[in-house]
Formats: C-alpha cells, structure tokens, sequence
C-alpha cells in the first residue's frame, strides 16, 4: 500500500518534470511520451492522440490547391513570408480596425466582417456591405471567430491591418498552419495610414484606389499642417473631453492625441498621458486650471448638458459657447477607434476653429470623404444629422 | 453486490455514451463535410501517421495512406480544426470535474470546486499579465499554468504557517491568495489598452476552446495524465478520508499524505485545464454531484464516473458553443447556464441532502 502511493508520487514529479523540458523545447519529438499514459483516463480516443504530434506540422503545406493557376510570394509586416493566390479575389478580416481599413479600400473582396457594423452605418452603406456576415473577431491566438465558418466563407486570406502586437507572428502562424489559409499582417497607424494602404492596394493588386485613398490621407493631412502654419501664433487653447461626465481628457503626446494635438495646443499637458482611447482621468477643478478656449467634448458625453450646469458654467469656454460635440457617423470623428475617420475629424475641427485659415467647403470635402472610404454619397438629411 | 453491479453498469453506460458523443462531435461543424468523407480523412491521417512511424522499419511505409479525394480546407476542419478540439473538450472536461470530485472528498464539502485554493484565480493572472505583456499564445498558456500552481502553493505555505485545523486554513488561505491575485487581475485589466489588450483578457476569462490547436493537446496531455493516473490509483484511498484522520490511521492509511497528493494531483489537472481553456466554472462542482447520483459516494467508481461524466458534458457544451451561432459563444458562460439552474435545483430540493 505504501509502495504504491509512493510511486504514484514519483509518476507526478517525473512526469511534472517531464512537462518542463516540453515546454522548453519544441512539442513534435517529446510529445510521444503522453500516449502512453493517457490510456486509462480516456478510453473513448483510441488510437487518434498517438499519431497526433507527429502530424501537427505536416497536413497544411501538402494540400496547396491543384486549380489555383499560379501563386506569389508576399513578405508581411510581421516579417513573415507566405504564398498566396496571384489574384485574391475573397478576403477576411480579424478585428475592427482591419475591417474598417480593407472596407475603405475593397469592399467588394470581404467575405465577411469581424463585428456587425454600427446600426448608425445602416443608412450610409451600401446594404450589399452592411449586411455580410459576421464570422466574428480574433483575440491574438483565440477568438469569437468559428474557424470552420471562416471556411466555410472560402476567404483565400485573412488581412489583419493595425498596430502590430508583438505576439502577431507567432499567432498568425499558428492560424495559418491550422486552417491552411494565409494570415496576413499590415501596420497601419494614422501617420501611416497612407503607407498601409500602399502595401494593401500592391496585394490586393488595387494600386490604383489605394493611390486615391493614400493621396487623400497625405494632403488632408498636409493641408491641416498648412492651415496650421497659417494660423501661426493663433493656436486655439483646446482641451478634447469624453467620458459620461466629460472629466476624461486625451492628453497631450499621447496615441489617441494625434488628432487634438494638430488642430490646436492640447493643454492637457500630462506626465503621464494615456495610451488608452478612454484617455487620462481628470477632475473640474484641473479643466477649471486649465481654462480652455474652446472644448471638444465626445459624442454621447456632457455637450448637450454644460450649458445649464452650474459647474460648467465656471468655464470660460462654456460661459461664451464655445463648444462642440464631436460629429458621429457611423463613426466618432474625433478618433475612436482610431481609424481614418480621424481626417474627418481634423477637418472638421479646423473649420471650426479657424473659419478664415480653413477656407474649404466642408460639405464638399465629407462628400468627397464618404465617397471615397464608405462607397455611398451623403444625402442633405444625413450631413445635417452628423454636422450640427 | 448488487449496488456494485449497478455502479458498473452505469460506469459503462457513461463510457458508451461519451464514446457516441466523440463520434456525433466530429461529424457536427459549421463547415460542410460529408460524414463519409471525415473518416476517410481520419483513416488516411492515422495510416499515414503510423506509416511516418514505422518508416525506419517497414520499408515503403512513408507512403500509406488513401488516395485524397478531399480539398485541403477539408483536411484542415476535420484533423486541425475539429479533432483537437473534440480531444481538448474532452481532456479538460474530465479534469475539471475529476478535481472537483476529488476536493470535496479532501475537504469534505459538497461546494469544492477546482477553484477552492485559488488556482483559477492565479491562471486568470497569470495570462492577464501574458496577455499586457504581448506573449503569444504559447506563453500565455505556460504563465498560466505556472501562476495557477504558484498560487496554489502559496495558499499551502500560508497554511503551513498558521496553527489550527490544517484543512480549514488550507481553504481559508486558498481564498485569501486567490482574491488577492484576482485583485491582480483587475489590476491589469486596468491598465490594459482598452483597444486590443482588454477584450482579449476578458475574453480569455471567459472560458474558450476556440481556437484549439494540436500544440495544445500535446502540451496540456502531460500534466493531465501526471495528475489524472495518481488519482485514479488512489481513489479507495479518498474514500477512507471521507472518513476522517483517526479512521483512516486505523485502517493503515496515512492521511495526512494521502490527502497532500490527492491535493497535488488535483491543483495540477485543474491548473493545466484552466490554463488552456480559460475560466470554465461549474463544471467541477456541479459533475461530481451528479456523478454521485449515478454511482454513490464510493470514489472507486466516483473517480472514473466523474471523468467520463466530465468528458461527456464539456463535448457536448462545446458543441452548442461552436454550433449554435455563427460567432462562437464562450463556453465558460454556456457551463455557468447550465450549472447554476441545476445548482439552485440542488439546495432548493427536498430531502436527501448531499
């Protein structure tokens, strides 16, 4: 009896340490071990788990499809180096970001959408784009997404477009390697935007549209920087406020920053400004330090409420109304999530700030924008729902 | 005799009915794969995995297998896709519920679950701080593996530490450790970046099997099995501590260290479940109770009742979870569905109290 429970201790610790040189080196050689033991406890898996390891690397590289007529070679972001079809003609995406960006440029190739679109999108797109599938959203390795309904939906690859985490690869070729269909990843960042439209258009072999969305990224951009240069010494002191009660801030230097910091001088200046989209927590007493001359304030945050608050009345920029709320549709302008919505946001912005320097037709240009990036063209009721 | 006969007639039962569960899984999918050509797939994978295995002896064995009539995105659902998820299912299942079986017989309550000292509570910060930190998969599984067990051992110095009942303190200083690294959990969940780092937390608290891999079921079999054969080996030994220490002693047991692995072998499945599935509640409190309607208190059949009950009932939750909606739901909150109705069924009923 006590033999036996001694050696039931020693079988943990052999195999506990067992699992520790697994861990560390690859699975393939030493994962013969478990088969053996596994036997008791699972009656019900036979023989399939013994054959398992030996498998795990092989199946996807053998079956490359004997129809499809040629394939290219195609160096990610990620660094990672992949086959694909010549021509993609069906594409996936893995989250919000990537869904926005590959929308703007070839909605036509989606086969599906990682998150059903804003109900406010409904009336702006094509009901065609608003109503494809949802096949749902990856988070790194794992996610809502159902990978058999991935293929089921036949994509020839999956575009994952955004700030590059650093497990990306590892994650993408683990997915790759279990579905056969090519992950791909493409930076993309507001600076970058133009760039990351560049490298879409070149696979998706579109060079022509994503030239027209990239030159439009840089001369929006550009023309912020000149109306800026133009306004000189001028630079309206802004303070950019969300949150329920409007006491977040996005601060100065900071990533969701990019947009408030152009158009004017941020003065939330903060030693430690928040990378986060819901910015720095602040409080009435520092906005009231702050004495902004003009306030920015989120969709769905304090806008419509201020200008019978007591409290925000202490503002000088309330006082004398000079505040706006950010325009929403189907996306906040002002940058959440922080996509290319954003120059609509900075034109906007400008021609509110500074009516003499931004001398565009602010109309025309959202026309032109939707157009271009939502693929349908602004009606007067819908303009005047957004721009208040 | 006859309460013998029953046990292992239901014990059966159990093993017949997970083995058509596994069958009817694999055939069950969002992607269209003919029934006859899934074991077509499988028969040439397990041809030509032997063969890749005997290769050095068998001249010519390299090449066996069917001919392939499938396309490889067929392949890929049935052998990358569905196998190691139904194997993963089925693993952490059995596990779950066989480590909550086996802490209610060590602690002598009914509410023991797998979390009782914490190691979920560890796991779920262990892969939070994966996660902030930017690991792939890989690694957060391994650091949830790891805080799992670390928690648990901290819980077992703290009650080496303090005097008293040492079952008692045990569980006290599981709960104290296990709300201190959920605080931790919080914590991070904070100052995550809401726009990728956050929902990838929260989903992965939530409980998944999407995404199952190959990698996964290698990596997770080794501690499963380490912790799952102990316990089957020592399952009469469980019941004698149902009876308490002085019993046990008179009966040439020490339980003292029987209880310890019983302990150790129950942290480590429970650990390396969580640490591939996530948080999957209810399954190791509410399994072994109904094992117990099936087979009695005894723990000789207990033990392999709960981990074929396991088995059977995580299959078949991850099928609804991967087959009801497009998207999937996480599987944690189909379990709490199912187990808290039959929780409040179970103190809310009449008579025959656990």
């Amino acid at each position: 009896m006590k033999t036996r429970s001694i050696l039931a201790l020693l079988l943990v610790f052999c195999l506990a340490l067992g699992l520790g040189a697994c861990a560390k080196g690859a699975q393939p050689a030493s994962t013969q071990q478990p088969a053996s033991t596994k036997a008791p406890e699972a009656p019900a898996e036979t023989a399939a788990p013994t054959e398992a390891p030996a498998e795990t690397a092989a199946p996807t590289e053998a079956p490359a499809e004997p129809a499809a007529p040629e394939t290219v070679s195609f160096t990610d972001d990620a660094g990672r180096t992949l086959e694909l079809p010549a021509k993609l003609e069906r594409i996936a995406v893995t989250g919000p970001m990537s869904q926005i960006v590959v929308f703007s440029l070839a909605p036509e190739l989606l086969v599906g959408v990682a998150n059903a679109w804003d109900p406010g999108a409904e009336g702006y797109f094509d009901p065609r784009y608003y109503s494809l599938p949802v096949l749902g959203q990856l988070y790194g390795g794992k996610g809502e997404l159902n990978l058999e309904v991935l293929l089921a939906a036949g994509p020839q690859a999956v575009l994952d477009v955004g700030e590059a985490k650093k497990s990306v690869a590892e994650d993408l070729d683990g997915l790759t390697a279990q579905t056969g269909i090519p992950f791909l990843h493409i930076d993309a960042s507001t600076g970058t935007m133009a760039e990351a439209y560049r490298r879409l258009g070149g696979l998706l072999g579109l060079e022509e549209r994503a030239e027209e969305l990239a030159s439009y990224c840089e001369e929006t951009w550009a023309r912020a920087e000149a109306i800026m240069a133009a306004v000189g010494e001028d630079r309206a002191r802004i303070l950019y406020l969300l949150g329920e009660e409007g006491l977040n801030v996005i601060a100065a230097g900071s990533y969701h920053g990019e947009v408030v910091d152009l158009i004017g001088d941020n003065l939330a200046v903060l030693d430690e400004p928040s990378s986060k989209g819901t910015g720095n927590e602040t409080d009435m007493e520092q906005i009231l330090l702050w004495d902004p001359d003009f306030i920015i304030f989120a969709n769905g945050s304090v806008a419509d409420r201020v200008g019978d608050d007591p409290v925000w009345q202490q503002l000088r920029a309330v006082r004398e109304g000079r505040y706006a709320e950010a325009p929403f549709g189907p996306f906040n302008w002002m940058g959440f999530p922080p996509s290319v919505q954003r120059y609509l946001g900075i034109l906007w912005s400008l021609k509110l700030l500074y009516p003499e320097q931004a001398d565009y037709d602010l109309r025309a240009e959202v026309e032109r924008y939707f157009e271009l990036f939502y693929h349908c063209s602004l009606t007067d009721e819908q303009y005047g729902a957004i721009v208040k | 005799m006859e309460e013998n006969r029953r046990g292992r007639i239901a014990l059966l039962g159990l093993g017949a009915a997970l083995l058509v569960l596994v069958f009817v899984s694999f055939l069950l999918g969002r992607y269209p794969v003919p029934p006859g050509m899934l074991l077509r797939i499988l028969l040439h994978k397990l041809l030509a995995g032997l063969g890749s295995l005997l290769s050095p002896l068998v001249p010519g064995a390299a090449g066996w297998g069917l001919g392939q009539s499938w396309d490889g995105s067929m392949e890929a659902v049935a052998w990358n896709i569905r196998l190691p998820r139904i194997l993963l299912s089925c693993l952490v299942g059995c596990c779950l519920s066989v480590a909550g079986a086996s802490y209610q017989g060590v602690f002598q309550n009914p509410m023991a679950s797998p979390d009782i000292l914490g190691a979920t509570n560890g796991a779920a910060f262990g892969a939070s701080l994966a996660i902030l930190l930017g690991a792939a998969s890989q690694m957060i599984t391994l650091s949830a593996f790891c805080f799992s067990i670390l928690t648990v051992a901290a819980a077992f110095f703290v009650s080496r530490l303090a005097g008293g009942k040492r079952v008692l303190t045990l569980v006290l200083a599981g709960i104290m450790v296990g709300s201190l690294f959920s605080a931790g959990t919080s914590f991070v969940k904070l100052v995550a970046d809401p726009s990728n780092q956050l929902p990838e937390i929260t989903y992965w608290l939530m409980g998944s099997l999407s995404g199952a891999k190959w990698k996964q079921v290698g990596l997770a079999v080794i501690p499963m099995a380490a912790g799952l054969l102990p316990l089957l080996l020592l399952r009469w030994r469980v019941n004698v501590l149902t009876l308490g220490d002085d019993e046990a002693r008179t009966m040439g047991v020490n339980a003292g260290r029987i209880r310890l692995i019983v302990i150790l072998c129950a942290t480590l499945i429970t650990a390396a479940s969580v640490a591939v599935s996530g948080m999957i509640g209810w399954v190791g409190l509410v399994i072994p109770h109904l094992s117990r309607k099936l087979v009695g208190n005894d723990y000789r059949r207990l033990t392999p009742a709960s981990m074929l009950f396991g088995a059977a009932f995580m299959l078949a939750v991850d099928d609804v979870s991967r087959n009801l909606l497009t998207v999937e739901i996480p599987i944690g909150i189909l379990t709490a569905f199912v187990g808290a109705p039959f929780f409040i069924w179970l103190i809310t009923r009449k008579g025959d109290a656990f």
